[in-house]
C-alpha cells in the first residue's frame, strides 16, 4: 500500500549513500507532474485527502534524499540503526570541534570579519565534502559504528555552516 | 431526440463548454482581476479603461464604496475609509503594525485578537472589508463575461503566514467566491513571464509592491515552475517610502504633535504622488497648508532617494539570503525579473541590476503581471487546458514550530520545504499522572517562540496517567498546497485524539464567517440558507460526479459488497441533495467521503503503482 514503500523505491533509484542526484530530481519531478494537487482539483475531498498526503511523502522522500545529512540517517535507520541522543565522541573529534568552534568566535569577534569569515566558511564546506567519502566507503562496507561516527561529524560541520551562514546575514526579523 | 444548442454569433461562450475562472491580486494599494479569453490572459478594465482598482473602501451609514470613488472620500473622512488593509489582514490588534501604524482609525478595544474598526455603518473586520474588493473584482468579471465565475485563484505575498492565508481565504469566502488555490505573488509573476517568453532556466523575482516586498528564486524548465527559495518581509513596501517622504514633510514643519489623521493622510497622498512623478522629473515643488502654516517645499530625487535607501537595502539583504537558501551561485541566475508598482522607480531599478549584475526584465507591466499569472493559473485549474504541462511548486515561505519548555521554539517544519508537506514529531511528558499537555504552535525563524507569530494553542487531555516520560505524544503539522496548516496530536498508546485547524489566535473563528455570510448584502436568515442550501447542493453534485466516474473506471478493484454499498450511497446522497436541508446534505457527504476513503486510498495506490512501472519502462527504453 501507499506508505509502504522506502524512500529509494519511491524513485526507483539504486539505495546507496552516494544517490544517483539526477536521476532522484527526474523521478521526483515526474512524479510530481503526475499527483500533485493541482492534478486533483475536480476529485472527490477522499481522494484530495489521501492524494495529500501521498505528495507530501514524495516531497519528504525528496527532502530526504537530496540532502546528505538527512540522507545518510535515513540510510542507517534503514540498515537497522540509530543516532544516539547524547553519544560520547572520541577525544579527538571533541578537540577538534572545540578547536572549529573557538576559530569562529574568534573570527567573529574582528570588525573586519568578512574575508575570514568567507575562508573559514570554504575550510569547513571542504572538509564536509570529504566526510562523504568517508562516508560513501564506510556504507559499502556496512561498519555502522564508522558510519554513526561520521554522522556524528557531519552533523556538527552542517550546524556550524549554518550558523557561519546566519552571522554572515542581517538577523532575521519577525515583525 | 437530443437538440442542438443553438448560440447567437458573439455570444460569450458556449453553454458548459468552457467554465469561467479568474485571478486576483489582491494588492496593497491596488488591487486587479484578470481572466483568459481565447487563450490569452488579460486585465480587466473599467469602462475607462483603467484595470487598478484602488484598495480602498468607505463606510457610509447608508453605502459602501470601493476603489477609486473611495479614495477620494479618504482625505476627508479618514475615519470611515479603510486604506492599505492588506497590511491588517490576520493581525492583532496588539501587532506592531497597528500599535505603531499611525492608522486613523478607530479601533474597538476590547477585542485583543482579531482587529475590529468602528465605521459609520457599523463595527468591520479586516476580512469584511478585504471581501468588498474582492466582491467589487466579482461584479467587474461577471460583467465583463457576460456570465458567472465558477472558481478563483488568489494571490498572497510569498511571506505571508498561516493566519494571513487564512484570512485572505475567509474575505474570498465572506465574498461568494470559490477559491481553487492561493499561490504565491512572485510565482504567478514567473508563470506569466515564463510562459510568455517560453524561458528556461533560474529565475529571481523580485516583486516590491505598496506594502509588502517579496524574493523567490525559481528554477523554470518544460513549464515546471519550480520554487527553490523565498523571502521577504510582509511590512516592506512603497507604502514605507511614501511614509519616510511624508514624515520628512511633517518634521519640516515642526508640528508633529498637532497634525490631525485628515491632514496627515492628505501629505501622504501628496508624497505618493510626488514619488511616483519623480520617476521622469529631477524635483518637484510641494505645496502645504498645514495647522494655518502655508509652506512650500523642494523635493528632489535625491532627497528621494536618501530617505529610501535604507529601505532599499534591506530588500537586498532578504536577496542575499535567499540566493543562499536556495544554495544556488550568482552566477547561475538567468533572469531578473521585476514585479510590482515599486519596481518603477529607478533607484530600486538600478539596485536590484547592480545587485544581481543582470539588466532586470519588466517587459509585462510590473503592476498586471501578478493578476495575469494568477488568470493563467486559474485557468488551468478550472480544467479549460486538460493538455498543458505546466505547474507550480512552492514552498513554505516560514518554519513552523511548537513552544517547547523554556519557550524555546523547536522547528517542525523548515521554511523552504516544498509543500504539500506533512511532518510528525513525538513529544512525552514530564511529570508523573500528567494527563494533559498545552500545544502551542508558531512560525518565525527566531529561536524564541514568544519572538514567532503565535498561530494557535490547545491542550491535548485525556492522556492516560502515567509515570513521567512514558506517554507518547505525536503532533501532526500538515501544510496543504494552499499552505494552509493544520495540527493534530494524539497520544500513541491510548490514542486519543485533538486535532485543529490552525485559525484560532488572529482569525476568525467559522461560526463569525457565516454570521458575516448572513449579514453581508443584508441577507435575511431565510437568503442565507437558501445559499447555503445551493451551494450544499453544487459541492454533493460535484463528489458523485467524481465518485461515479471513479467507480465506473476502478470499482472493478472492489468487491462486490463495498462497490453496491458506495454506488447505495450516492443513491443515498443524490436523494439527500434533493429533498433535504443544507445540513443534512453536508453531513451527507462527510458521510459518504469517509465510507470512499478505502477506494480512494485503493485508487491512489494504482495510480502510484502504475507511475512507477511507467518509470522503470521508460528507463529501459532509454537504456535499450
Amino acid at each position: 500500500m501507499l506508505f509502504e514503500k522506502n524512500y529509494f523505491e519511491i524513485f526507483d533509484v539504486a539505495q546507496t549513500y552516494d544517490v544517483d542526484q539526477k536521476g532522484l530530481l527526474k523521478s521526483y519531478l515526474g512524479l510530481q507532474r503526475k499527483f500533485h494537487p493541482d492534478r486533483y482539483i475536480a476529485s472527490s475531498e477522499a481522494e484530495k485527502r489521501i492524494n495529500m498526503q501521498w505528495v507530501a511523502e514524495i516531497n519528504l522522500a525528496f527532502e530526504t534524499l537530496s540532502d546528505d545529512l538527512q540522507r545518510s540517517i535515513y540510510l542507517l535507520k534503514l540498515n537497522g540503526h540509530e543516532l544516539e541522543e547524547n553519544p560520547t565522541l572520541d577525544k579527538r573529534i571533541l578537540l577538534k570541534q572545540i578547536e572549529l568552534r573557538e576559530d569562529l568566535e574568534e573570527i567573529k569577534l574582528d570588525s573586519n570579519y568578512q574575508l575570514a569569515l568567507k575562508e573559514f566558511k570554504k575550510e569547513t564546506e571542504k572538509e564536509l565534502e570529504s566526510l562523504k567519502s568517508h562516508l560513501k566507503a564506510a556504507f559499502s562496507i556496512g561498519d555502522s559504528e564508522a558510519i554513526k561516527n561520521l554522522i556524528y561529524e557531519q552533523q556538527f560541520l552542517t550546524k556550524l555552516i549554518g550558523e557561519i551562514e546566519l552571522f554572515d546575514q542581517t538577523p532575521l526579523e519577525i515583525d | 431526440m437530443a437538440l442542438l444548442q443553438i448560440t447567437e454569433p458573439g455570444s460569450p461562450r458556449e453553454p458548459h463548454s468552457r467554465k469561467l475562472s479568474i485571478g486576483i491580486d489582491l494588492g496593497t494599494t491596488n488591487s486587479i482581476v484578470a481572466g483568459v479569453r481565447e487563450g490569452k490572459a488579460f486585465a480587466l478594465p473599467d469602462l475607462n479603461g483603467n484595470c487598478l482598482v484602488p484598495s480602498v473602501v468607505n463606510y457610509s451609514e447608508t453605502s459602501v464604496l470601493v476603489g477609486q470613488p473611495a479614495l477620494e472620500k479618504s482625505t476627508y473622512d479618514s475615519l470611515n475609509t479603510i486604506t492599505s488593509v492588506k497590511r491588517l489582514m490576520g493581525r492583532a490588534l496588539t501587532d506592531s503594525v497597528i500599535q505603531e501604524g499611525k492608522l486613523p482609525y478607530e479601533f474597538l478595544n476590547e477585542s485583543k485578537t482579531v482587529p475590529r474598526i468602528k465605521t459609520a455603518k457599523g463595527i468591520v473586520t479586516p476580512t469584511e472589508v478585504s471581501s468588498e474588493i474582492i466582491k467589487t473584482l466579482l461584479e467587474r468579471a461577471t460583467a465583463t463575461f457576460e456570465d458567472e465565475v465558477d472558481g478563483a485563484v488568489i494571490t498572497v505575498p510569498a511571506h505571508f503566514d498561516d493566519s494571513q492565508r487564512q484570512a485572505t481565504k475567509d474575505a474570498a469566502k465572506l465574498a461568494g467566491l470559490n477559491v481553487m488555490r492561493l499561490i504565491n505573488e512572485p510565482t504567478a509573476a514567473a508563470l506569466a513571464y515564463g510562459l510568455d517568453s517560453g524561458q528556461e532556466g533560474s529565475v529571481v523575482v523580485y516583486d516590491l509592491g505598496g506594502g509588502t516586498f517579496d524574493v523567490s528564486l525559481l528554477r523554470m524548465e518544460n513549464g515546471l515552475f519550480r520554487v527553490l527559495a523565498t523571502g521577504g518581509d510582509v511590512s516592506l513596501g512603497g507604502d514605507d517610502f511614501d511614509s519616510a517622504i511624508c514624515q520628512w514633510i511633517i518634521d519640516s514643519f515642526e508640528i508633529e504633535d498637532r497634525i490631525s489623521s485628515d491632514e496627515r493622510r492628505a501629505v501622504l497622498l501628496e508624497a505618493r504622488n510626488a514619488k511616483e512623478k519623480l520617476v521622469d522629473s529631477e524635483f518637484e515643488e510641494l505645496r502645504f497648508h498645514l495647522q494655518g502654516v502655508d509652506r512650500q517645499i523642494r523635493l528632489t530625487r535625491g532627497i528621494l532617494e536618501g530617505l529610501c535607501a535604507p529601505l532599499v537595502e534591506n530588500t537586498l539583504d532578504i536577496c542575499q539570503r535567499v540566493v543562499n537558501d536556495a544554495k544556488i551561485q550568482m552566477k547561475d541566475i538567468d533572469n531578473v525579473v521585476l514585479v510590482g508598482g515599486s519596481t518603477r522607480s529607478l533607484m530600486v531599478r538600478k539596485a536590484a541590476e547592480s545587485f544581481f549584475g543582470k539588466k532586470p526584465l519588466f517587459d509585462i507591466d510590473p503592476e498586471k503581471v501578478v493578476a495575469i499569472g494568477a488568470a493563467i493559473q486559474a485557468d488551468l485549474l478550472i480544467g479549460n487546458n486538460p493538455d498543458s504541462e505546466v505547474l507550480l511548486l512552492d514552498v513554505l515561505p516560514l518554519s513552523l514550530g511548537l513552544e517547547m519548555m523554556g519557550g524555546l521554539s523547536e522547528k517542525i517544519l523548515l521554511r523552504n520545504t516544498p509543500i504539500p508537506a506533512n511532518q510528525k514529531r513525538e513529544f512525552t511528558t514530564q511529570k508523573d499522572g500528567q494527563t494533559s499537555m498545552k500545544i502551542h504552535v508558531v512560525q518565525g525563524e527566531r529561536d524564541m517562540a514568544s519572538d514567532c507569530r503565535s498561530l494557535a494553542e490547545f491542550d491535548l487531555k485525556g492522556i492516560p496517567p502515567l509515570v513521567a516520560g512514558a506517554a507518547r505524544i505525536q503532533v501532526m503539522f500538515e501544510v496543504d498546497a494552499d499552505g494552509l496548516l493544520s495540527v493534530s496530536a494524539s497520544e500513541v498508546t491510548s490514542s486519543v485524539k485533538a486535532s485543529i485547524e490552525v485559525k484560532p489566535t488572529y482569525g476568525l473563528t467559522e461560526q463569525e464567517i457565516t454570521q458575516m455570510l448572513a449579514s453581508s448584502f443584508e441577507m435575511a436568515e431565510k437568503d442565507a440558507s437558501a445559499r447555503m442550501l445551493a451551494e450544499a447542493r453544487v459541492e454533493a453534485a460535484r463528489v458523485v460526479e467524481a465518485l461515479e466516474t471513479a467507480l465506473e473506471k476502478d470499482g472493478y478493484i472492489l468487491n462486490d459488497e463495498v462497490a453496491e454499498s458506495l454506488k447505495l450511497g450516492v443513491e443515498k446522497l443524490r436523494a439527500i441533495s434533493r429533498d433535504g436541508d443544507y445540513r443534512e446534505i453536508n453531513a451527507g457527504i462527510d458521510l459518504l467521503g469517509k465510507a470512499s476513503e478505502e477506494f480512494a486510498a485503493l485508487r491512489m495506490d494504482m495510480a502510484i503503482n502504475k507511475a512507477l512501472a511507467g518509470q522503470k519502462i521508460t528507463e529501459i527504453e532509454r537504456e535499450l
